[in-house]
């Protein structure tokens, strides 16, 4: 494993927040904490209607976990739910930039 | 003097030793002879700067790439921006080597011994101004990498971010400089 997970819950946020280096290596990590993620979302009826994650200690994402973020999108917008990525570092920011997810995510400098 | 040296404990922590000390090309013990001798070809071409051979089982547990990269950091190869576009696009390119080249799509779990078996060759290769990194693999050829390669890289700034399908191959044909593919498709090279 070298990307660290820890999900907390405030009023109606889920947050998300990682540690570390995001690449394949943690290939079936990312599908585990997307269907934790959702399930909770699910779970709340409607009190949790914002999915925050929090990349202010990740060094680098890659094209995997890219695709994860994607896929937590469209099932949070399922149950109702938006989704926004916190903080993300210089470095991943620009790469959140040439892949233009601004487009389709909240991205809170 | 470098040389090539063979690892058979701990493959994937002794081949980050020997390419932090840089005077190795190391090759994990249980490759057959075409990895020894690729080794060897790269410990005698005085261009390259760091390489290794590992096998997709160690290379699943973790990577060397920050170990060669901060190889060519020491020698000053590469300056801080190129450095951290060359983690992204190597990680995207043994990413591309492993999961569709040696495990031929199969989630690591679903891959057999002889899968996993399988190497992978990281090879940095001064060429000019500019370095070139080759990532070799040898399961079946990456059928029409190239292409793909050529229509990631002209994908327009109003591609659907909702459709992430080949967004790997998107970083690394828009963040190097030049990229070749040679091998029936089981070596990819990418300058930055």
């Amino acid at each position: 494993m070298t990307i660290d997970t820890q999900l907390q819950t405030e009023t109606n946020r889920l947050i998300v927040t990682f540690r570390g280096t995001m690449t394949f290596h943690d290939y079936g990590a990312s599908d585990a904490l997307l269907d934790r993620v959702v399930d909770q979302i699910g779970a709340s009826n409607g009190a949790i209607d914002l999915l925050v994650f929090d990349l202010a200690e990740v060094d680098l994402i890659d094209s995997h976990w890219l695709g994860m973020f994607v896929r937590a999108l469209k099932r949070a917008q399922e149950k109702g739910a938006k989704v926004a990525l916190r903080r993300p570092q210089p470095s991943v920011r620009r790469l959140l930039d040439l892949v233009q997810f601004g487009r389709v995510f909240d991205i809170q400098d | 003097m470098r040389h090539v040296v063979r690892i058979d404990t701990e493959p994937l922590q002794a081949a980050i030793g020997w390419l932090r000390r840089g005077d190795a090309v190391p090759v994990e013990a249980g490759l057959g002879a075409a990895w020894q001798a690729r080794a060897a070809g790269w410990r005698d071409d005085p261009a390259v700067d760091s390489a290794c051979c590992l096998s997709t089982s160690s290379l699943l547990g973790g990577s060397p790439i920050e170990a060669m990269l901060d190889r060519l950091e020491t020698l000053g190869r590469l300056t801080q921006d190129r450095l951290a576009t060359a983690r992204l696009v190597l990680v995207e390119a043994l990413a591309n080597a492993v999961l569709h080249g040696n495990l031929e799509d199969r989630a690591p779990r679903d891959g057999t011994a002889q899968h996993h078996a399988r190497g992978v060759g990281l090879c940095a290769r001064r060429d000019g101004e500019a370095m070139a990194f080759s990532i070799v693999q040898e399961g079946p050829g990456l059928a029409g990498l190239a292409a793909r390669l050529s229509a990631a890289g002209s994908r327009g700034d109003t591609a659907d971010p909702l459709e992430p399908g080949g967004l790997g191959l998107f970083l690394i044909a828009r963040l190097s400089a030049r990229w070749a593919v040679d091998e029936d498709g089981r070596r990819l090279t990418i300058w930055l």
